[in-house]
């Protein structure tokens, strides 16, 4: 059975156990969705974003939602990889865990929940929200996401409030026998000189097959300010397709900062349209790869209207037989005069059968702009290997000092400690596992 | 303590040192001189082990420990230390965190303890007062921006933190004015010691005349071809090394 037929029939049989599936709007959302599924498929290499990602093997395995759960595990699991001081909604193989969750002391006013529940709590914002910066029509994951999402979070912070604490998205993928699919859709909204910091967390518990496709929605207010960071680090028979999609309104700040430590394949598409004049969108990445691993990141920033600003720095380390793919599209407006883009894609490969493909592009249709992209693909620095050598450090020391320093400057650019101290322990992990393979 | 003999040395398939014989005892300072391209950086990064650079003939001892076959962190290990001619930038790893790793990197191999952040801070700063290196250079990136001076007094210091045994100062005396040529050649003479032997590489007599070494060479076309006193430099000084082209080539 192909891809889509197997899917075709895992939503016919799943359908009325999904959540809103007595909300019309949703149902026909979802049946609008498998439909689009089926006449365009998933992509393939053929298709221009997904030309060095291929998704074929992925598409063999007949993944399906988890019927049976580990609940107590992953409440410790959340306890021992997850933020001590933060908000957290948790979700093992899709599916809402309230136990492990800690939604307690939030801010006045501050939603914090999961999807089904906002569905009844919150329905008209759900519906306003869902879908409306991703639709079936991005690509065939989203369009499977849509129909089949079987939960996420759903986040809105009124006017004025600074949420201090991180608000923890935490997505662990069980060690399930039977290829297991997530489908987590999360809906932020930050209203109005509002603040938040969002972090997307992907565990795996252990190295089963498993797909993770999710898909996240965030819209800024005048002067909203988001900081999304996003986890990934599944086990190593992981597939993972993150689509992550941003408004912004005048003034309004979005912070990103994506690392990609695990998985089989992991794609993160992450976009941005700067709808509002003085509009800032900071993007950065880190990624780490070994034995023969893909990481893509696939970004997309839309300057649609005067002086507004962004910066976009993704730094990958590529060990053994890995790949790493960048596709970095900046587009500026005809009417998107001041623009100021920069970008910037730089790699260190560990081995000679490592492959980088990166692509920054640059379309631009105003004439008053200051933009500038690059990309390097290079090894580690020879002679400052032999520098530190040359002072008693051991080969292996010092080529996880210089990798750690290279992916160091994404790592400093997160604002909060915690948080940044977790995503250099995750990146100094996989640089260790990604060194052991051996440096040629 | 250390001994060269008949030692070869290629690059990209280009042989420079063709013969460098040299035996230098605990205590002494040994100068090297010797124009442009001679092979004196050469020579000072086969002795710290630079892979690039392939040995073809010959022998380095240092204690009658052979060096050659030992991985230049062993080597650093060993008490080989060599100030570079040019030090690279290390963008984002702090000079603090630099020198740390590398102190208790030569603590482990001698089976000590591995200094704390405090007990290194300490260490580290009666060092930098030895070449007046301001603190807050421990806290930028190795060599980021660092002036050609403040390179090199990084360099000493450190030396300093690292006490070898014998140490190869590559050009240490150019790109320092006049009063940091003082500062650091009073540094290094106060790390002078009789179980420790200093290489200097240098162009300038005006080195020589902080650091007065006990033997002086000539370098020319990858063999050391003169080997004197004190007063050698200021001869080439005066003469230049064309006097002694002569029996290079022969
Ligand atoms: N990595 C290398 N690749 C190619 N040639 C090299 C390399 N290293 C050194 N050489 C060559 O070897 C010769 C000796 O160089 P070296 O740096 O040892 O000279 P030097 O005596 O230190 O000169 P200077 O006084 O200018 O510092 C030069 O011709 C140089 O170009
Ligand atoms: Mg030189």
């Amino acid at each position: 059975m192909n891809a889509v037929a197997h899917y075709t029939s895992a939503f016919a049989g799943s359908e009325n156990g999904l959540p809103g599936s007595a909300v019309p709007w949703l149902v026909d959302k979802r049946r609008a969705a498998m439909a689009a599924l089926a006449s365009t498929g998933f992509p393939t290499t053929r298709d221009e974003a997904w030309r060095y990602t291929d998704v074929a093997q992925l598409l063999t395995v007949p993944f399906s939602p988890a019927t049976s759960l580990a609940t107590a595990r992953a409440a410790s699991l959340a306890e021992s990889g997850g933020l001590t001081d933060a908000y957290r909604l948790v979700f093992v193989d899709g599916v809402y865990i309230a136990e492990a969750s800690r939604l307690a002391g939030l801010p006045d006013g501050v939603v914090v929940t999961n999807l089904a529940s906002a569905l009844g709590s919150h329905s008209d914002r759900v519906r306003m929200a869902f879908g409306k910066l991703v639709d079936a029509s991005r690509h065939g994951f989203a369009a499977l996401n849509t129909a089949m999402a079987s939960d996420g979070a759903f986040i809105a912070v009124p006017r004025g409030v600074r949420v201090e604490k991180p608000i923890e998205i935490l997505s662990i993928a069980s060690n399930q026998v039977q290829p297991v699919s997530t489908n987590l859709r999360n809906l932020v909204r930050v209203e109005a000189n509002a603040e938040a910091t969002v972090v997307e967390h992907y565990l795996g518990d252990g190295n089963a097959v498993s797909l993770t496709n999710s898909v996240t929605e965030a819209s800024l207010a005048e002067s909203a300010c988001l900081a999304h960071v996003k986890i990934q680090r599944e086990g190593q028979s992981a597939f993972h397709v993150a689509t992550i999609a941003c408004e912004q309104a005048r003034n309004s700040r979005f912070y990103s900062c994506s690392a990609a430590a695990g998985g089989a394949l992991a794609r993160t598409e992450i976009s941005s349209a700067l709808l509002g004049e003085g509009a800032d969108a900071q993007l950065f990445g880190a990624y780490v790869a070994r034995g023969r691993q893909l990481v893509d990141h696939t970004t997309f920033l839309d300057h649609a209207v005067p002086q507004c600003t962004s910066n976009e720095l993704y730094k990958g380390v590529l060990g053994d037989m890995s790949r790493g793919v960048f596709n970095g599209k900046v587009l500026v407006r005809k009417d998107a005069q001041k623009t100021a883009a920069f970008q910037s894609n730089r790699n260190v490969l560990l081995s000679d059968s490592a492959v980088v493909d990166t692509r920054p592009q640059l379309e631009i249709y105003a004439d008053d702009v200051k933009c500038s992209h690059g990309a390097t693909i290079g090894r580690l620095d020879d002679e400052a290997l032999f520098y530190l050598r040359a002072r008693g450090i051991e080969r292996a020391a010092a080529q996880r000092i210089l990798t750690q320093a290279f992916a160091g400057e994404v790592v400093h650019s997160i604002a909060h400690p915690a948080i940044r101290a977790l995503v250099a322990g995750v990146v100094d992990d996989a640089l260790n596992r990604a060194l052991a393979g051996g440096v040629s | 303590m250390l001994v060269i003999k008949d030692l070869h040395a290629r690059v990209d398939g280009k042989e420079i040192l063709r013969g460098v014989n040299l035996t230098v005892k605990p205590g002494e300072v040994h100068a090297i001189m010797g124009p442009n391209a001679a092979g004196k950086s050469t020579l000072a990064k086969v002795l710290a082990g630079r892979e690039e650079y392939e040995v073809t003939q010959g022998s380095v001892t240092l204690d009658g420990k052979s060096l050659l076959e030992l991985a230049p962190e062993e080597r650093a290990r060993e008490g080989v230390f060599m100030s570079f001619q040019y030090p690279v930038e290390i963008p984002g790893v702090t000079n603090a965190y630099f020198m740390r790793s590398a102190v208790n990197a030569h603590r482990k191999h001698r089976g000590e303890p591995e200094l704390d952040a405090g007990a290194f801070l300490k260490l580290a700063r009666e060092n930098m007062k030895l070449v007046a290196m301001d603190e807050k250079m421990l806290n930028r990136a190795v060599n980021e921006g660092f002036s050609g001076g403040e390179r090199k007094r990084n360099e000493i210091f450190q030396m300093a933190m690292l006490a070898p045994k014998l140490a190869v100062l590559d050009e240490t005396d150019s790109g320092l004015d006049i009063d940091a040529l003082r500062i650091v050649a009073s540094g290094v003479n106060a790390l002078r010691s009789p179980d420790r032997a200093l290489i200097v590489i240098t162009h300038y007599q005006r080195l020589l005349d902080y650091l007065v070494p006990d033997i002086t060479h000539v370098l020319l076309g990858g063999r050391i071809v003169k080997t004197a006193g004190k007063e050698l430099a200021l001869e080439l000084e005066k003469r230049g090394y064309e006097w002694l082209q002569q029996g290079a080539q022969a």
